[in-house]
């Protein structure tokens, strides 16, 4: 008898795990959106003064711009229901010894703390709505690398550089959640790496999202000065809940001259979660973004990182994975923005459709009229796994300079019969050549992550080919 | 003063952010308008045809405002219902001041052929046209139907094409635009029947200030239908192009390919190209693919012909008409041809 060969859906079991946040260790405020919240909010973080307006005038614009009507609905999503803050009643550590005996497991289950003594320099833990951990290695402290908290970096020395950066690249007006982000931030990290330094080893910061009906608002700023080099990787998970939570968070990333920051995403959000998240990189003169992103979990997910290639000769690559499941509406892509001469990027990107999921990919290329010389190529490749579900991509090119070279490329379609006739040529089995085609197919992405992100993405897209297909 | 509505014409079918502006072109058109016909040449005396509920309920790439307006303003269309092999030339010579409204019908009965050529021109002084183009192409017909814009430099064209193909059927649509202010197309073709087949071949050239926007929209809900949609251009000076190519596989196409492919040439870093290709999938057993190219020449066809003795500006003159010429030499209609090749030749 047959057996039905089938690609799995995406295994969350490791994710979704509960703590009970009980008053006794939990503070959260009410659920809404009004300015008394966000003054609230202002007094518990100890704003300096400009951030407390600049807090209010966020709330502002949140009020006046309209919901995105091009995109994923996200009518489930009623912000009157949705906590803005929930804190641990703990403070922050730089030991994991001292975090909170619940959220630590939540950490060790997800293997922060091993992943940390193995192969990280630095790791920040957010826990809801709070940092709860947060350490760099010695010797990448030694360097002159900043990576703390953005919270008491508002305080230190490093406080004017964060108000010279803080929502430039990203301001409150760029669309609805960017300015509920500008109003109800917290948590996040700020990382500065000083010129010509390389940090060998990746910086992580993981975010966990455990209060059902919760939004996490945290903020990354990123500042990699000339002639300097860092890899940050992201990972961020949640358990289910029958209730929408929200993920409108917002980095920043400023790279310098002559520098290179590469920036790792690992989503996976359970699905219920609204992943509304901004991400952008303005690019100095001869730098080098780096955006590696596994998009998998979400109920859905609006997720487009922009780079801005400011600087001439800036360069820019984007490859990045998305897997939408059952009950997945997830668009995701990219935006470039070529603005110096001889400026250049290069895009490929990946979906996978099943079960009834819905997967987007949008894009813009902009190539700006003093961009001389620029180069871009794409490619986009969609593979859809049954007749349930979606799969569109929508790619905007906008070029204003005659000497540029623009490519696009795009393919929809199934697992070719031509490609498992080959292989079965070869001497695999059917079930054997369908697998190796759709591992194949996320590999670009695989191979750009350190190993054991690797495997973790690869666990992620489980593929179970077992017997001959049905 | 003259009193102008606004109209949102060619709106994409699945939108993407505002800030690009390409969802769709809002356009100012007179609200002083006038129902016009052009001059007839037909193969045969017995070619007229009806306006059919089959036509009428078909929407055009312009979209449901220009559709609306072409039915305000024109209470006879002109139909033609095609013999075997047909011939219907069209020739449009607006007068402008006013805004001028027409509209087409065409039906392609089963078995039978039609080729059909519709060419705009107008005076040098300002205008406004709108000239809707509804297609009907039933079981094993086919229909080459031909659109040349050379419009004055003044003059404001809107061409809407609303079109279905059953089984088997074909609809080759052949593109010209040379010249004109400002020209908006909105093309959509339905592939409904079981392999039916759709070819949009386009050239183009825009130069000045003039605007070019076009929406090409082609939803395939029949089985193993194909579609190849090819846009050539060229863009000088101050020119604007907008172009949305979006095929569209609904649930039911399986076995359906389609692919679309752009390529523009940029002459001067003046001009503004806007691109959307857009593939829609909620179909498992398709292939779509689409590709753009934009840009300057190719580097070494350059040095290569640079090697033969041609200067740059000629080298980039003779690129663009080619793009024309090519696009041009598809007309099936001999005598056409031969004029659209000497038009080409002396512009």
């Amino acid at each position: 008898m047959k057996e039905k060969t089938q690609v799995e859906d995406i295994n969350r079991s490791l994710y979704d795990f509960k703590d009970i946040e009980d008053d006794a260790h939990f503070y959260k405020f009410q659920e809404g959106l009004t300015p008394d919240i966000v003054l609230q909010l202002s007094k518990e973080k100890n704003d300096p003064d400009w951030m407390r307006e600049f807090r209010l005038k966020s709330l502002e614009i949140y009020n006046r711009l309209e919901v995105p009507d091009w995109g994923p609905s996200i009518e489930g999503l009623n912000m009157d229901e949705i906590v803005t803050y929930v804190r641990p009643k703990t403070g922050m550590s730089a030991k994991w010894a001292d975090v909170p005996e619940d959220i630590k497991n939540t950490f060790e289950r997800l293997g922060i703390p091993q992943a940390e003594r193995e192969s990280l320099a630095g790791v920040g833990a957010q826990y809801d709505s709070e940092l709860v951990y947060h350490n760099v290695r010695e010797e990448v402290a030694a360097m002159g690398v900043v990576y703390t908290d953005l919270e008491s970096a508002l305080h230190g020395p490093y406080a004017e550089m964060i108000h010279e950066h803080f929502m430039k690249l990203v301001p409150p007006t760029d669309h609805k959640f960017a300015a509920l982000h500008g109003a109800v931030w917290s948590g996040g990290s700020f990382v500065y790496v000083p010129p010509k330094v390389t940090v060998e080893i990746p910086l992580q910061s993981y975010f966990r999202l455990n209060a059902p009906g919760a939004g996490q608002f945290e903020h990354t700023l990123i500042i990699v000065d000339d002639e300097a080099d860092l890899h940050f990787i992201e990972g961020c998970s949640a358990p289910k809940y029958n209730v929408a939570n929200l993920h409108a968070g917002c980095v920043e990333l400023f790279v310098g001259k002559k520098a290179r920051l590469r920036y790792s995403t690992i989503e996976n959000w359970s699905k219920n979660m609204y992943n509304l998240n901004t991400k952008r990189a303005l690019v100095g003169e001869g730098s080098k973004m780096e955006w590696v992103s596994g998009s998998f979990g979400s109920h859905v997910s609006y997720l487009y990182p922009m780079t801005i290639l400011q600087g001439d000769h800036s360069h820019m690559e984007y490859t990045g994975i998305t897997f939408a499941g059952a009950s997945q509406n997830l668009d995701t892509g990219m935006k470039v923005i070529h603005n110096g001469a001889d400026t250049s990027s290069v895009i490929n990107a990946k979906s996978i459709s099943k079960s009834g999921g819905i997967s987007t990919y949008r894009s813009s290329v902009v190539i700006g009229p003093k961009a001389f010389g620029a180069k871009s190529a794409a490619n986009c490749e969609s593979l859809m796994l049954d007749d349930e579900s979606r799969s569109d991509t929508i790619p905007a090119i906008d070029v204003r300079c005659a000497d540029a070279d623009v490519g696009h490329e795009a393919k929809i379609g199934r697992i070719s019969d031509d490609a498992v006739f080959y292989l079965m040529s070869r001497g695999l089995s059917e079930e054997n050549a369908r697998a190796l085609i759709v591992s194949g197919f996320a590999n670009n992405v695989s191979k750009e992550l350190p190993l054991e992100y690797a495997v973790e993405m690869n666990n992620l897209i489980r593929l179970e080919m077992v017997g001959s297909i049905g | 003063m003259e009193n102008k509505r606004i109209l949102t014409v060619n709106p994409v079918p699945a939108k993407t952010w505002y800030w690009l502006k390409m969802n769709h072109r809002k356009v100012k058109v007179s609200t002083d308008s006038i129902e016009i016909t052009p001059s007839v040449f037909t193969s045969s005396d017995d070619l007229s045809g009806v306006y059919a509920d089959a036509l009428s309920e078909l929407i055009g790439g312009a979209g449901a405002e220009a559709d609306a307006l072409v039915s305000e303003n024109v209470t006879s269309p002109l139909c033609f219902s095609s013999q075997e092999n047909s011939l219907v030339r069209l020739f449009y010579r607006f007068k402008g001041h006013r805004l001028e409204v027409s509209r087409v019908g065409l039906t392609v009965p089963e078995g039978c052929s039609m080729v059909c050529v519709m060419d705009y021109q107008s005076a040098a002084n300002p205008g406004e046209a709108l000239v809707q183009t509804k297609v009907l192409i039933e079981k094993n017909a086919h229909l080459t139907l031909v659109q040349v814009h050379r419009i004055g430099d003044s003059f404001h064209l809107m061409t809407d094409i609303a079109g279905k193909v059953e089984e088997n059927g074909r609809l080759d649509l052949i593109t010209l635009v040379t010249a004109g202010k400002e020209n908006d197309l909105g093309y959509r073709v339905e592939l409904a029947g079981k392999n039916a087949h759709a070819e949009l071949s386009t050239g183009y050239v825009a130069a000045a200030d003039h605007v070019l926007d076009f929406n090409y929209y082609i939803p395939q809900s029949g089985k193993m239908t194909t579609c190849q949609i090819r846009a050539d251009g060229v863009l000088r000076d101050h020119a604007k192009k907008v172009f949305r190519g979006t095929i569209d596989f609904l649930r039911g196409s399986a076995g359906a390919r389609s692919a679309e492919r752009e390529n523009v040439l940029l002459i001067d870093d003046t001009v503004v190209n806007q691109t959307l290709p857009v593939i829609l999938c909620s179909e498992e057993d398709v292939e779509g693919a689409h590709g753009a190219s934009i840009g300057k020449l190719d580097d070494s066809l350059l040095f290569y012909l640079q090697s033969r003795g041609l200067p740059i500006p000629v080298i980039y003159e003779m690129m663009a008409k080619a793009r024309l010429s090519a696009v041009a030499a598809l007309i099936p209609d001999d005598e056409f041809r031969k004029e659209m090749e000497d038009y080409l030749e002396r512009n």
